[in-house]
């Protein structure tokens, strides 16, 4: 077992070289993010609607910062890039952790940013255009941290995806986190038809029979689900990101080209 | 010991073996030439040298590195220009701002000295670079990097002849005793007076690894008007006004090498080529 290997000075190359090689994708990315949002808008206070800042940043949150994460890797699967790309001077440890940054905490911070900017404007414009102006965005929203948060570990299964798979990234992500959902959803009717097969009458739930059987074992119940529900919970919030980060890094590692 | 291959086995697809038990050591101050038909498994090698392919077994160290693992201290050491190679969309003083941090030798008055005698152009896009330009650049930048190890795989491809020519002055004024050179190549003759040892793989076994002086002790070639007796020679070939003929120089004639006749010989005679080079080693 190796040491792992980090030096700032030479992240700090790293993350711009990453940065500057993808800046025509998130040029065109964020392009298209604000072509989107000027749609959006537009028909919003044409048809008297109220403009919603906050949901609109989170819509595009997800969808651009999926896209971006998708695309992080994409240099690893390039016939020539790879070359270039393994054998630049840094450790695995320092090429995982620069895509991480930038795809991450980076991309939350641009993005607000540029919808901060951009509420701003908005606002000036239907100011002058409208003679009303718009709500703007408020980066310190309760709600819009709770949609960073969410990206931040959810974009952890793009940047898998980014590093796994070769093209269509994005919805060959989508699709494996669908067959993924789907195989446990069957996994999971299939262990509570075994275990509570007596409230069952064939493969119809009898769902009255369920709650109301008994008091003590609806209590059980509630229990049992409650409990499951926190540690699902605790998974999410501490368990997903980080295992999947691992996976990639040692993805990374025995990248091959 | 610059590379050190011991019992390396590697394969793309299972039970389909590239190479089995491959043995290679290369010493640091020289140009070592790989030679060997397509697909004999060149890319290969400097692949899993460059630390871009895993063997599956045996060991494989380089500079006293695990390639595999691609440490810093190992990549900063290495520059490989593969045969297709990728130049981002930037301009030249961008490219050298961009990857010069990561090698912390790397000379830029040496770079500006090769990229005049290349006659690249001063600034501009690299995307508008030709292909031989940017072979050039990236050969000079490789040059400048002042690395260990430079792997150059098929260089001369896409380089007119006054470049090849500059191609091998650089690469032969860049080296010394603390360099290793691997230059593959199926263009025999682009390499003529640079490359030493020869290194011959053929269907992922080294079939030959002599330095030129031991070639030219062991062989010699000559321009015969009639061929001798099938037994006389080790390979001929028809030429303007007769016969190139190798023969085993027996009598410690000083004679000068082609390598397309050297490679040529050593692949269509590989037991007798074999006999002759082995029959040294047991008499020393």
């Amino acid at each position: 077992m190796r040491n792992p290997q980090f030096n700032p000075n030479r992240f700090w190359h790293l993350v711009r070289n990453d940065l500057f090689s993808n800046f025509r994708s998130l040029l065109i990315a964020g392009g298209a993010a604000i072509g989107l949002l000027l749609f959006i808008n537009f028909f919003t206070i044409l048809g008297g609607e109220v403009f919603a800042p906050r949901e609109f940043y989170c819509l595009m949150l997800f969808i651009g910062g999926y896209i971006i994460t998708s695309v992080a890797y994409n240099d690893l699967h390039h016939p020539q890039k790879s070359y270039v790309y393994l054998t630049l001077p840094a450790s695995n440890e320092e090429k995982f952790l620069s895509k991480l940054l930038l795809t991450s905490v980076g991309f939350i911070f641009a993005a607000m940013l540029l919808y901060l900017v951009f509420s701003i404007l908005m606002s000036l414009v239907s100011l002058i255009v409208f003679g009303e102006s718009y709500p703007i965005f408020n980066p310190l929203d309760r709600v819009v941290w709770i949609c960073n948060g969410v990206y931040f570990i959810t974009q952890s299964i793009f940047l898998l995806g980014a590093v796994i798979f070769r093209k269509n990234t994005l919805i060959k992500t989508l699709l494996s986190l669908w067959l993924i959902a789907s195989a446990l959803s069957i996994f999971a009717g299939i262990v509570f038809r075994i275990t509570f097969w007596e409230f069952f009458d064939g493969w119809n739930f009898i769902d009255n029979h369920f709650y109301f059987s008994s008091v003590e074992l609806d209590q059980k119940f509630t229990d049992f689900f409650t409990g499951f529900g926190k540690l699902m919970a605790f998974c999410f919030k501490w368990l997903i990101a980080p295992v999947l980060w691992l996976v990639t890094y040692l993805r990374l590692e025995e990248t091959e080209v | 010991m610059m590379i050190h291959i011991q019992d390396l086995s590697f394969e793309y697809k299972p039970g389909q073996n590239l190479f089995n038990n491959l043995d290679l050591n290369l010493d640091p101050g020289n140009i070592y030439g790989l030679l060997g038909k397509n697909g004999a498994g060149k890319t290969t090698l400097l692949k899993l040298i460059g630390g871009l392919l895993f063997p599956h077994s045996g060991e494989c160290s380089v500079m006293d590195h695990v390639p595999e693992l691609r440490l810093p201290q190992f990549l900063r050491e290495l520059f490989f220009i593969p045969e297709e190679f990728y130049l981002p969309p930037v301009k030249l003083d961008e490219y050298i701002k961009l990857y010069t941090p990561f090698y912390p030798r790397f000379n830029r008055r040496q770079f500006n000295d090769y990229r005049d005698k290349f006659d690249l152009p001063d600034n501009g896009k690299l995307t508008s670079l030709s292909y031989g330009q940017k072979k050039k650049l990236l050969l000079a930048f490789g040059l400048a990097t002042d690395c260990r190890l430079l792997i150059l795989d098929e260089p001369t491809n896409g380089l007119d002849i006054p470049t090849k020519s500059q191609f091998r002055k650089l690469l032969a004024g860049a080296m010394n005793d603390e360099r290793t050179f691997i230059i593959s190549t199926h263009q025999v003759r682009d390499m003529e007076n640079l490359i030493d040892p020869i290194i011959i793989l053929d269907e992922g076994h080294i079939i030959f690894d002599q330095d030129l002086s031991s070639v030219t002790d062991h062989l010699a070639v000559q321009l015969m008007a009639d061929l001798p007796a099938e037994n006389e020679y080790l390979y001929q070939e028809k030429v303007l006004g007769g016969y190139a003929v190798m023969q085993e120089n027996t009598g410690r004639h000083d004679t000068k090498i082609d390598l397309e006749l050297l490679f040529n010989a050593v692949i269509n005679n590989r037991e007798k080529m074999a006999e002759i080079f082995l029959r040294e080693v047991e008499n020393a």
